[in-house]
């Protein structure tokens, strides 16, 4: 069974609309005031949904842009990780300037997910090494192109689908890269015309196995792993007794360099993910131009 | 934020969620926290889904801080499920709406 494509139209198909949005954005784009964060809005600087709709009402988005929710949140997902404020403006107005006006994105939201699970370059499919995970990845990436073709499945479908990837015995810890694989389809098992968050977790889930697989290669990595895997932030304990013996290393240049190159390496994969948004984006014109 | 959500402080706790009567989840969380704020999306979300099967209740910790030391939360985001006023689970950083929706389900489920 199927689900009728939510009716949506980007900017309800008013070109003024695009316009006076695209006006807003290149402001605070220029103002440095599009900030690398998610659904953040405060003292006239936000993420890019935050300053799409001037508040942190993500129910909000939608109504100013005729997108899913989904896309708004892929959007603070992606600029977050583009390394600066100048970074995020750029592709923030890109991105938005590209965006047909009248064009229904519910599609461009199933094929970046695609893309993530089966690009033969850049896609989860390629690390899947047990049978398990490559059909489960596959499954979940056949959903996203029947909803690509405008035919996404029913709400019970997608249930379905998650349940039988959880239901999978989890990978050992010492094959971390088969984890996060499993990870990226149990994500992305969402219809994106619905949930608002899975295009963001899918991304999250893909970027923890670029992180995996790069500790395989580098076991250092296994440390951002670890933090990533746990993203929680401890609270501050009580200061160390004095006396405690210094350590001979600078321990804060150390973390400060590690984190530099994993935010270097964090950003050069989402420019791949923010070039592959604004393909699909452009590439959404075409029939609507053809047909006319 | 959506109204669907509720905000809760040190004297409003006991009302609004000990003596609560649905299950209720209440999400600690801080102004300075990356992850608490991306989670902030799908915990609106689950907030319409789940309307009158679960409550979603936000605890800004910087401004509640006893009831950190009370609830024992020592890293955010801490999302504390009670029932009849009871802790009956407790999830900690940030996750996906597969996991979140794969935690939540087995406690609100409603006896035949």
């Amino acid at each position: 069974m199927e689900t009728e494509r939510k009716m949506m139209q980007a900017f309800h198909g008013d070109t003024a609309a695009k316009s006076q949005l695209l006006d807003r954005l290149r402001v605070y784009a220029e103002a440095g005031a599009i900030i690398n964060a998610d659904n953040v809005w405060k003292d006239g600087k936000g993420s890019p949904v935050g300053c799409v709709v001037e508040s942190t009402d993500l129910g909000l988005w939608p109504q100013r842009t005729g997108m899913p929710k989904a896309l708004g949140c892929a959007l603070d997902h992606v600029a977050k990780n583009l390394g600066s404020p100048r970074n995020a403006g750029l592709f923030v107005v890109e991105w938005i300037d590209a965006v047909p006006v009248g064009e229904n994105m519910c599609g461009v939201a199933h094929e970046l997910i695609g893309w993530l699970l089966t690009d033969p370059e850049h896609g989860v499919l390629r690390l899947a090494s047990t049978e398990t995970a490559r059909q489960s990845v596959c499954r979940v990436a056949e959903m996203h192109r029947r909803g690509a073709a405008g035919q996404a499945p029913a709400a019970a479908d997608w249930a379905e689908v998650r349940g039988a990837i959880l239901a999978v015995p989890a990978p050992g810890d010492k094959d971390r890269t088969q984890q996060w694989v499993m990870a990226a389809a149990e994500s992305a098992a969402w219809n994106p015309e619905t949930a608002a968050t899975v295009i963001a977790d899918t991304l999250r889930a893909w970027s923890l196995l670029g992180a995996a697989r790069r500790a395989v290669a580098k076991p250092a990595d296994s440390a951002q792993l670890t933090r990533d895997t746990q993203p929680q932030i401890p609270l501050p304990k009580a200061p160390a007794p004095d006396g405690l013996t210094k350590p001979g290393i600078d321990m804060n240049k150390l973390r400060d360099a590690f984190f530099a190159e994993m935010m270097r390496l964090a950003q050069l994969e989402h420019q791949k993910v923010a070039k592959a948004m604004l393909d699909f984006t452009r590439r959404s014109a075409a029939p609507a131009m053809d047909a006319r | 934020m959506s109204d669907a959500i509720k905000h809760v402080s040190e004297a409003s706790f006991e009302a609004d969620v000990i003596h609560h009567t649905v299950p209720i989840l209440v999400d600690f969380w801080a102004e300075w926290c990356g992850p608490c704020k991306a989670m902030n999306p799908l915990l609106e979300e689950i907030a319409e889904e789940y309307a009158g099967r679960l409550t979603i209740a936000k605890v800004n910790a910087d401004e509640n801080k006893q009831l950190l030391a009370t609830n024992n939360v020592r890293g955010i985001p801490a999302m504390i499920l009670f029932k009849g006023g009871t802790e009956v689970a407790r999830l900690v950083g940030a996750t996906s709406k597969t996991r979140f929706v794969a935690f939540l389900e087995p406690h609100l489920v409603v006896a035949a």
